[in-house]
């Protein structure tokens, strides 16, 4: 029957080894620890952001295509009845959009976009937005409008109710000089609190009947169109027709297509972040592997001691390397722990992205996050400790008991 | 009683350097020890005591011959199996002791019993009778060997080679390090260890320490030249 050592008694000895060389087997422990701290930081974090993002963008409709003017090129009436025409297209809506300061009750003061356009189609712009008092103002009312959340309270206190007047200052061009209007809305609907996204962040806006694009706020011509498509499938198609009639004079804003370009610039960045930090695992292993190596050293005596005792070369063998592994167990776990903290520290900010659009996000620890943060770090635990525990075995025990 | 225990036949050992030229330390050996015998090996410095010692010890491999250890012979063994047989039937007792300083007196006592997979409750008990039977005291339990005498460490190192009650012990100069009285006390437990049936080999250079053995063999140039009753 051939003796085995057993499990607990191998740990046993491995920490007393560990502990007799205290300061250098923490700072290796610290080492280990870096790689998973890393990576699960950074990948959670991102993930966190990259699944919010992705979210919002699918959240705010597949089908949505948002064209803005560009160069100098006007959007006008015509261009509306010649994208009305296209095979892709459900409904439509030109509008004008404006940015205005507002000063609340509580002396706070916002700004607030401004936004005139074909309420009816408000819901499919953005999508799952409700009304939660009121309703929507008819085409004729121009001066009524639908509030954000945010513009009729703050911090949960309600300054505004349907039917209040609500009075912000918008910039104005006359004359090509720049001049402040002062205008006044009437509430007629209040959304729901919708949250931030691109491009509409409903919470901070207004929404009035298209004619208050002229009549209100002065515009001469329409600063976008909003396109709802038959069906998300169709939105290439609709886009690649857009840009074959006109060229470079629109910007063509397809949330599909964002959501395609966050989800692959996301996943480019996420394979860098696991990159980058699988260097501090490169670097973790050279650390085990010289501690290793000089502990195989100092204890050389010991090791020919413990051959005398009867302890075979596999025996000694396993010794090393379990403390190898013990010492990346101990990193792994704080590594991993730190990590997560370290996740929801960096989320604890909002991420800006676009003008308004901030997002706010948990990070996504996942198990497969931390099986690989977990698996890379045995892999080099045991890597790093074989050699050394190798040499160990393999040490002939006449010569380990005479070295001075 | 007088079944033969360890037996080298023809045993050689030659150590090459790492320039080629060849050492022989051991040129054809030939040994029958019978169990229960205690027996002195002496020899001026370099002239291969230590050498048959480790021989014996199956810590060497002999470089041409035959060494039979209670039977078995080792050089046909594998690593697993010499270790094994190292653990159930040899104790070596060291010069310099040899204890783990990191590991406590019963620590360092309990190591051949970790090998034997003995439980931990089997050990304590095992540990404790075999520093008594050595006269040590078991308030040393706790202790690390820096914190004991030379004397007390080769008496702890004695205990740690009883323990697994091996039939041989084997001493490698264990009074070298050690004050004239330290040395008598432990010359003392290895003769009352003899009385036990234990078989002991013990390697020395000091005529006086040798002559408590009941045989005297001399060595010279690899070879046993001499062997002396007493």
């Amino acid at each position: 029957m051939v003796e085995v050592l057993s499990i607990a008694d191998i740990v046993g000895l491995a920490f007393s080894a560990l502990r007799e060389r205290r300061l250098r087997s923490i700072l290796t422990i610290l080492g280990i620890a870096i790689g998973p701290a890393a990576m699960v930081s950074i990948i959670g974090t991102t993930e966190g952001y990259t699944s919010t993002i992705v979210d919002q963008l699918q959240s705010l409709g597949q089908n949505t295509v948002v064209i803005f003017p560009a160069k100098d090129y006007r959007l006008s009436d015509y261009d509306v009845d010649r994208l009305k025409s296209l095979d892709e297209v459900d409904v439509l809506t030109p509008f004008y959009q404006s940015r205005g300061q507002f000063r609340k009750p509580d002396g706070t003061t916002m700004i607030l976009t401004i936004y005139a356009l074909d309420l009816n189609l408000l819901n499919k712009i953005v999508v799952g937005s409700k009304i939660v008092d009121g309703v929507v103002p008819p085409p004729t009312l121009y001066t009524y409008c639908v509030a954000g959340d945010k513009v009729v309270s703050s911090d949960n206190v309600r300054y505004y109710g349907v039917g209040d007047a609500i009075t912000f200052i918008v910039p104005l061009m006359k004359e090509n000089k720049l001049t402040l209007k002062t205008v006044s809305t009437r509430i007629s609907g209040i959304l729901a609190p919708y949250g931030s996204v691109f491009p509409v962040n409903p919470d901070e806006s207004i929404f009035l009947p298209i004619q208050a694009g002229k009549s209100l706020l002065n515009l001469k011509d329409y600063s976008g169109i909003f396109i709802i498509v038959k069906s998300a499938e169709l939105v290439d198609s609709l886009v690649n027709k857009i840009k074959e009639i006109y060229g470079d004079n629109v910007q063509i804003i397809s949330l599909k297509e964002i959501a395609k370009t966050v989800s692959n610039i996301i996943n480019i960045l996420d394979n860098l972040f696991f990159t980058v930090s699988s260097i501090s695992f490169a670097v973790a292993f050279t650390g085990i592997m010289s501690t290793m190596f000089t502990s195989v050293v100092e204890r050389t005596r010991e090791i020919g001691v413990l051959k005398a005792l009867g302890f075979s070369s596999n025996d000694v063998l396993m010794l090393f390397l379990f403390e190898s592994i013990l010492m990346t167990l101990i990193g792994v776990i704080a590594g991993i722990v730190s990590g997560v903290i370290g996740a929801y520290f960096i989320a604890f900010r909002p991420l800006r992205l676009v003008g308004t659009w901030t997002v706010v996000s948990e990070p996504k620890i996942t198990l497969w996050l931390i099986t690989r943060a977990l698996g890379m770090s045995l892999m080099i635990g045991v890597a790093g400790g074989l050699l050394p525990a190798w040499k160990a075995s393999k040490m002939v025990p006449v010569e380990a008991l005479r070295y001075e | 009683m007088d079944a033969e225990i360890i037996k080298l036949v023809n045993v050689s050992k030659v150590y090459v350097s790492a320039g080629g030229v060849q050492t022989w330390a051991l040129r054809g050996v030939n040994l029958v020890i019978r169990r229960g015998e205690f027996i002195s090996i002496m020899g001026p410095s370099g002239h291969g005591k230590t050498t048959l010692l480790y021989m014996i010890g199956t810590l060497e491999k002999p470089t041409s011959g035959k060494v039979f250890i209670d039977g078995y012979d080792t050089t046909v063994m594998s690593d697993e199996e010499l270790s094994r047989l190292r653990n159930k039937k040899i104790g070596f007792v060291f010069q310099q002791y040899n204890l783990i300083n990191r590991m406590t007196v019963e620590e360092n006592v309990e190591l051949p019993l970790i090998k034997l997979g003995l439980p931990r409750s089997k050990r304590k008990e095992l540990v404790e009778e075999s520093l008594l039977k050595v006269g040590c005291e078991l308030s040393w339990l706790k202790k690390r060997p820096i914190q004991l005498s030379g004397g007390q460490q080769q008496r702890v190192a004695i205990a740690r080679a009883l323990v697994a009650n091996p039939q041989i012990i084997l001493c490698d100069e264990p009074t070298g390090a050690l004050d004239s009285k330290s040395a008598e006390v432990v010359l003392d437990i290895l003769r009352k260890l003899n009385m036990l049936g234990h078989t002991i080999i013990m390697v020395t250079h000091d005529a006086n320490v040798a002559s408590i053995a009941k045989k005297i063999l001399l060595i010279r140039d690899g070879n046993i030249v001499g062997e002396k009753i007493i």
